[in-house]
């Protein structure tokens, strides 16, 4: 260190025309002209005086200077845990302590906002698991009540104890989605994928809707738009939650004699699942926040009270780790498509895919 | 008679499903924690067992393992109670022998009630049968 510095000096004295100031502008300035400076040596000064220079200042500002801006660039991936060399010149030594402690400053808040993070997601984690035992506490007194375990209950009375069951159900199924949300947060939600047979699937969920749809008066119809859809590489209980999360919407938000529909299609890419409603849609203003957290339609606040706002921030994750993706079309008042579409990638890459393309299920 | 034995340490639910349970007719022994349930499950040579899982001091999966591995306990059906609902939880259950894992928040006192005749009935057939 001391060497470069005192070479430095040497080399101004040697050239006897070139003042550094310490700035990192002057570093450019004594690069720029290095080659101006080297012609008058070749002119007869001192060669080795000029390899001199430029090899002073490289070490001095140019390599340090280098590090730092390498560093900088790397914060996007690494983060802030790396630190430069403290060496060069005074002003770069001084230059890359003040740029550590900066570092170090940026790494001790990052990890506290991360903490913070960690401690909002167990903190919701927490509640909504010491929430589900009185919750059950009421589901199961209601039920008890309801079912004429403690003698007959009059009609009206019977009316409010199953709405309140009714609300309560909806807390209930909030706190698991807020569990749910947590999970993806805190990267415990863990995907177990096989080959499915994604028609089957659909045809249970639909099954398993039938009579709800059939109590609110709204026509539920699966259409298999391309016959023999292939395997799929799922996780079948998260792709039922997501087809789910869908359906519920349509159904909840489709007026008595609208229809919900089911599309299934395929082409060598991806299978694509799209539920398609005739209810009310998402304004159009509002149609850029459908995936986030606790949205909900303006419209659809108005209907009911029941939806929990995180369903389809879910349905996007699950989508996601598929490595696939969820759109919509929607018109107020007309109705909405939501699509979700997985991709049939990983098949073809799978030892035993001869076999699974072969197999198609009738349309 | 059946006889029933509910560990589960939330008073006021060991309570609504120990009625329902009774009302149904089966012989209810019920007990607050792992350690009690242990000693009854020896004791009294139950049809059934309800277990909770989180319970104070030693937790289900413990005490599940201790009536699976007792030769005294080992046939008796277990069936599982409990608002752990994670995936991992009822494999983890179901691997270590319980005859039915039923999460609290999806079922209600009435159809755990259907549960334990089903497991009752099924454990039958399986004795004649064998």
């Amino acid at each position: 260190m001391i060497f470069s510095r005192f070479s430095i000096n040497g080399a101004v004295r040697f050239t006897g025309a070139l003042l550094f100031l310490a700035s990192l502008v002057s570093i450019y300035v004594a690069v720029s002209f290095a080659p101006v400076v080297a012609l008058a040596f070749v002119a007869g000064v001192n060669i080795f005086a000029v390899s001199f220079l430029v090899f002073s200042v490289t070490r001095g500002f140019l390599l340090p200077l280098r590090e730092i801006r390498n560093l900088v660039a790397g914060v996007k991936n690494a983060g802030f845990s790396g630190r430069v060399k403290e060496h060069g010149s005074s002003e770069m030594r001084d230059l890359a302590r003040a740029f550590n402690i900066m570092m170090a400053n940026a790494a001790e808040a990052q990890e506290k906002e991360r903490e913070i993070e960690r401690m909002k997601t167990e903190f919701v984690s927490l509640a909504a698991h010491q929430l589900r035992n009185p919750l059950s506490v009421i589901r199961w007194t209601l039920q008890v009540m309801l079912e004429g375990d403690y003698g007959p209950v009059p009609k009206k009375q019977r009316e409010l104890l199953q709405k309140t069951f009714e609300s309560n159900e909806s807390m209930i199924r909030l706190i698991n989605d807020l569990l749910d949300v947590s999970r993806i947060e805190e990267g415990r939600y863990l995907y177990e994928p096989a080959f499915k047979d994604i028609v089957a699937v659909v045809n249970s969920m639909a099954d398993k809707y039938k009579e709800e749809a059939e109590r609110r008066g709204v026509a539920l119809l699966v259409q298999e738009v391309s016959g023999g859809v292939p395997l799929v590489y799922i996780d079948e209980e998260k792709i039922r939650l997501a087809i789910q999360n869908l359906l519920e919407n349509a159904l909840r938000y489709t007026p008595r004699g609208g229809r919900v529909t089911i599309e299934l299609s395929h082409d060598t890419k991806e299978v694509r699942v799209a539920v398609r409603d005739t209810g009310m849609g998402i304004p159009e203003s509002q149609q850029r926040r459908v995936f986030q957290k606790f949205f909900r339609a303006t419209n659809a606040k108005s209907l009911d009270s029941e939806g929990s706002g995180l369903g389809l921030y879910l349905v996007k994750n699950i989508i996601q780790a598929h490595g696939g993706s969820v759109e919509f079309q929607t018109q107020e008042g007309k109705g909405s498509v939501f699509t979700l579409r997985v991709p049939l990638g990983k098949i073809e890459s799978a030892p035993d895919a001869a076999g699974i393309r072969g197999i198609s299920k009738g349309a | 008679m059946a006889k029933i034995l509910i560990i589960e340490d939330d008073k006021f639910l060991r309570e609504l499903i120990s009625q329902k349970v009774a009302r149904e007719g089966y012989e209810v022994l019920d007990a607050v924690d792992g350690e009690s349930g242990l000693k009854m499950a020896q004791a009294e040579s139950p049809d059934l067992i309800l277990l909770d899982l989180i319970l104070p001091g030693m937790d289900g999966f413990e005490v599940l393992s201790r009536i699976k591995g007792d030769e005294k306990t080992g046939k008796v059906p277990v069936v599982i109670i409990s608002n752990l609902g994670q995936k991992d939880d009822v494999d983890k259950g179901m691997a270590m022998g319980a005859a039915d894992y039923l999460i609290k928040a999806h079922f209600t006192p009435g159809e755990i009630v259907e549960k334990i005749a089903s497991v009752l009935s099924s454990g039958k057939d399986s004795a004649a049968a064998a």
